[in-house]
């Protein structure tokens, strides 16, 4: 992981090199503006959906990729599939890109940082909730929440981004003395059995601690201490299970 | 009598012979004038040296004053006298023992500290001058002629008599063992022996401080040792023979004694520890065994027995955590073993009267026992309060439900009040209500109690049944001053609410009677706040019935025009009215519920009516109007033959002329109790969230822990908060944003103002 890690990063440094050799006064705001007004609604100076739908497929990346929720962090995207202008020209400026091209590798760029920087992660993490909720709503319903864990927490998984932080800041033991991607279908079980209401945005942001710290057998976890009572009763649930399988 | 500047051996010749009289022959008189030239020969011969002649006849060390040296000779030949005349004792008290030679050892003691007496004012000169210096100087040895004599006594007499086995000490101690196994001693011999014991005991850095180093040495560690070791082999023996109760007495009338014997003859020093070495023998080494007699005392209600018992092992500093222990588990398992036997004859639904005495009476008792054998102790006071707090919220009759105790309480308290209450006197129904604050006092869940009591207070003030204002008066301030104004404020609202309804109605019939001479409804009404009162308006439909319809109109009308805005909401199902029956011979009043009323004046109109029917004309559901028509034809008002069509009875006969048909419907007794707790869960949450808000808002950041913590302490008056239900308060309030997580933690909350 090591060496790929630094592999990656000659990578970014060789292109972010020819990027500032090729234009020395940084990305172009009108190239940018152009792509905007290429994607844009003819009626509002906004992207919507069609425009999302055309951008997708030109970055050629799914439209449930991670990648796109770091994206819609990065450009300030208000709602899904709704993109403003200040905030797409701000956010390739910052992003460096001003040709489809560069915006497909900056798009590549931010789905592998998203898997490996863990403050990275927590960001676009965090930002999707609000992101996603219906504007007005206090919580995420299950139907929405689910399949944006589904996409969130495996991505996270997979390159250390939310690797087992032990509280005594023991980094050796690994990813395998953690949370196991199968638990993430036991926690979505437990909550639809629940038949909760919704998932609170503490919940939430809480519950990517609790993967973060809880160990492998469930046998860490302080019921004592701030929890959500929402994961005190899925600990309970998952302690049981492990205990009977 | 030798001249002034007579030598030493003429000067000492004649001392000698002085002293010896006054310390051997006192009792023969000296007379004045011989004691006169006693005193100036010793002067003489003390200033005589400072002349500066050569007339000393003795030569001394050079460098030494003429006063040094002539004090000195008459110094050392005074010790030679004592030792010389102390012999004379000595042999003689060596064929003494035990009381002869106690008796031998005060009396010459009295002699020669009498005769020491004298001589040393017979050599005040000497005193003043030569042994001041000497001593001022830092000689060791040197003492003013009676504490010459003092320590005398102790080298050449005391010394040698204690040298063969403590011969005086022993004697002393053999007196006091007779005296400990009941014989009469001469208690004036063995004070002036172990007084003697502490004059011996010299300070040689200030001679004027007494010193206890004799005493202590010679007399008081042996006594000790010898108490120890008599109380010992005697508390064994008496409990091998006795019981533990007659042991308490036994050892109660030692330590008096032993408290005696240090006013009677011994040096109150000895007082601290002769009575620790006997609390110590008698008290600490039996512990054990008083404390696992203790519970046989309380079941068999030995106070005086528990009294003692308690004031000695009071007396050690371990001594009654374990009674008070041992007391806790013995007034618990009272309290549950009363409500069981309770439980047992009675079953799951105790009588609430039955239940409060039961548990009233285990209070009581072990309250009195506390009071008057445990002197209202504080450690037992507060083992009592936990043994009575888990009793009274956990036994039997409760089983696991918390709300069990304070429900039944509140129902006693109910029949308490209520006029159908036959307590004689006032005096009486106010001892039961502070009985009812005693148990009250106890109660984990208070709010529980206070939902109850506002139901029944409730019902008590519309149906008019309540036995006093007074009373209820009384009750409420005694709740109030044990939980607060908080606690009270909505029954007093509901006082407040019947006394403006009594005008109200008042003022209305008023107004109708300018107004409207048409008022062939008698109308009182009670206009009560929604939020104090637990009461439910009506689920269901209801058609006011045309013959109270104007009336209902008018009170409408008139409300809104003196408080405009406030809106009526009907309770009909709290209502009651009469009526007056025309139909049949003997004039009738029966006293109906609205909806009993709403049916039957359908049949003025109406002789035979169906369900149907009376559906539509009244608007009662179906349910309720069946249970109506049961009760109205039980009563034989209406009668039907298949619960299809009812008539009216035209031959309505009944022993009384007012007829109550207004029973409650069983169904609604189940219901009050569901929605009580239904109610208090709700406020529980709400008093959760205002509680951690009101902490947050005082303290701005929190932790996780402390915050729960402060929550079950400003809380637990009321009731006892389960950590979830505090813990999903805390979400709720972040869900709202009244508090927020401090970034970065995951345990600390922030405020949010």
């Amino acid at each position: 992981i090591q060496k790929h890690k630094r592999l990656d990063a000659a990578i970014d440094a060789y292109y972010n090199d020819q990027a500032t050799r090729k234009q020395d006064a940084g990305p172009s705001t009108t190239r940018i503006n152009q792509l905007f007004d290429s994607y844009k609604d003819p009626d509002v100076d906004q992207i919507k959906v069609d425009g999302t739908i055309r951008l997708c497929e030109d970055l050629g990346s799914d439209p449930e990729d991670v990648a796109l929720l770091a994206l819609a962090y990065e450009l300030k995207s208000p709602t899904p599939a709704e993109w403003d202008r200040k905030g797409w020209v701000d956010g390739w400026r910052a992003l460096g890109a001003d040709t489809l091209e560069g915006m497909r590798s900056a798009v590549n760029k931010l789905r592998g940082r998203t898997a490996s920087d863990p403050v990275y992660f927590s960001k676009v993490y965090n930002h999707t909730f609000d992101y996603v909720r219906t504007p007005g709503a206090r919580s995420l319903g299950l139907d929405t929440a689910i399949p944006f864990w589904t996409l969130l927490i495996p991505h996270g998984l997979s390159d250390g981004a939310i690797a087992h932080r032990p509280t005594d800041g023991d980094e050796s033991m690994g990813v395998e003395e953690g949370w196991q991607n199968e638990y993430t279908d036991w926690w979505f079980e437990f909550l639809n059995a629940r038949g909760s209401k919704g998932v609170s945005k503490d919940t939430w942001s809480m519950f990517l601690e609790f993967i973060r710290s809880i160990d492998r057998g469930f046998a860490n976890y302080d019921e004592e201490a701030a929890w959500p009572s929402t994961i005190d009763d899925f600990v309970a649930f998952a302690r049981e299970r492990l205990g009977t399988s | 009598m030798p001249p002034a500047n007579a030598d030493l051996a003429t000067t000492w010749a004649f001392l000698e012979e002085g002293v010896d009289h006054i310390m051997t022959k006192l009792q023969t008189g000296v007379s004045y004038t011989k004691y006169m030239s006693l005193y100036t020969v010793a002067y003489n011969y003390c200033t005589s040296s400072k002349m500066p002649t050569s007339a000393s006849q003795d030569v001394g060390a050079p460098g030494r004053s003429g006063a040094n040296l002539m004090g000195s000779d008459l110094y050392t030949n005074l010790i030679r006298y004592f030792v010389q005349h102390l012999r004379t004792l000595k042999d003689a008290s060596d064929p003494l023992q035990h009381e002869p030679l106690l008796r031998y050892y005060a009396s010459e003691w009295d002699r020669y500290t009498t005769g020491a007496n004298y001589i040393n004012r017979l050599f005040t000169y000497l005193n003043r001058h030569w042994v001041k210096r000497e001593r001022d100087e830092g000689r060791k040895g040197i003492y003013p002629v009676y504490t010459l004599a003092l320590v005398q006594w102790r080298q050449n007499f005391f010394v040698h008599i204690q040298s063969k086995q403590q011969k005086l000490a022993g004697a002393i101690l053999r007196l006091i063992e007779q005296q400990r196994n009941g014989e009469t001693i001469d208690q004036g011999l063995v004070k002036k022996v172990v007084d003697s014991f502490v004059s011996l005991g010299i300070d040689e850095a200030d001679i004027n401080k007494a010193s206890l180093e004799i005493y202590k040495a010679h007399f008081e560690t042996p006594f000790l040792d010898a108490t120890e070791k008599y109380y010992k082999q005697e508390s064994e023996a008496f409990l091998a023979e006795n019981s533990v109760s007659d042991y308490l007495k036994k050892a109660e009338e030692r330590l008096r004694e032993e408290e005696d014997r240090v006013e009677r003859y011994l040096h109150t020093t000895t007082r601290k520890l002769l009575i620790q070495k006997c609390e110590h023998v008698l008290i600490r080494e039996h512990s054990e065994l008083m404390w696992d007699s203790f519970q046989n005392l309380l079941d068999f209600d030995k106070d005086e027995d528990l009294q003692r018992m308690y004031a000695l092992l009071a007396r050690i500093p371990e001594g009654l955590e374990p009674l008070r222990k041992r007391f806790e588990d013995h007034v618990k398992n009272a309290g549950l073993a009363a409500v069981a036997k309770l439980a047992e004859s009675e079953g799951a639904d105790v009588d609430s009267k039955a239940y409060v005495d039961a548990l009233l009476e285990v209070h009581t008792k072990n309250s009195e026992t506390v009071n008057r054998s445990f002197k209202g102790e504080a450690g037992f006071v507060a083992a009592l309060d936990k043994a009575c707090r888990d009793f009274v919220n956990r036994n039997k009759a409760t089983g696991t439900v918390p709300t069990r105790s304070p429900e039944l309480l509140a129902k006693h308290t109910d029949a308490l009040l209520r006029k159908s209450n036959k307590m004689a006197e006032d005096n009486d129904l106010e001892g039961a209500l502070n009985r009812v604050m005693v148990l009250f006092k106890y109660l984990e869940d208070k709010d529980v109690f206070q939902q109850y009591y506002t139901t029944k207070l409730s019902k008590r003030l519309i149906h008019g049944v309540s036995a006093s204002d007074e009373a209820e008066a009384s009750m409420i301030s005694k709740l109030k001053e044990a939980c607060g104004f908080e606690y009270t404020n909505k029954l007093q609202r509901m006082f407040t609410d019947m006394s403006l309804s009594k005008d109200l109605t008042d003022q209305f019939k008023e107004r109708m009677q300018q107004n409207h001479d048409d008022m062939d409804v008698n109308f009182s009404i009670m206009v009560l706040g929604t939020n104090f009162w637990p009461l439910n308006a009506p689920g269901n439909d209801f058609i006011v019935p045309t013959d109270i319809q104007p009336t209902y109109d008018r009170f409408q009308k008139y409300y809104q025009q003196k408080h405009s805005g406030r809106k009526l909401t009907w309770l009909w199902n709290y209502s009651k009215n009469e009526l007056r029956t025309n139909y049949t011979n003997q004039k009738y009043i029966l006293m109906t519920s609205s909806y009993q009323m709403a049916v039957l004046l359908q049949y003025n109109k109406h002789d035979t009516l169906s369900v149907e029917e009376l559906l539509q004309a009244t608007a009662i559901p179906k349910e309720l109007l069946v249970q109506v028509l049961g009760l109205l034809t039980k009563a034989k008002v209406l009668v039907s033959d298949d619960d299809e069509q009812f008539d009216l009875n035209p031959n309505f006969k009944s022993k009384k002329i007012r007829i109550n048909l207004n029973q409650p419907i069983k169904a609604e007794a189940k219901a009050e109790s569901n929605d009580v707790l239904k109610t208090v869960d709700e406020d529980r949450k709400y008093v959760i969230q205002a509680t951690i808000v009101r902490i947050m808002k005082a303290r701005k950041t929190m932790k996780n822990q402390p915050l729960i913590q402060e929550v079950i302490q400003q809380i637990s008056q009321r009731f006892a908060p389960k950590i979830p239900d505090i813990k999903k308060a805390i979400e709720t309030l972040l869900e709202k944003e009244y508090i927020e997580r401090v970034e970065g933690t995951r345990d600390t909350f922030n405020y949010v103002a």
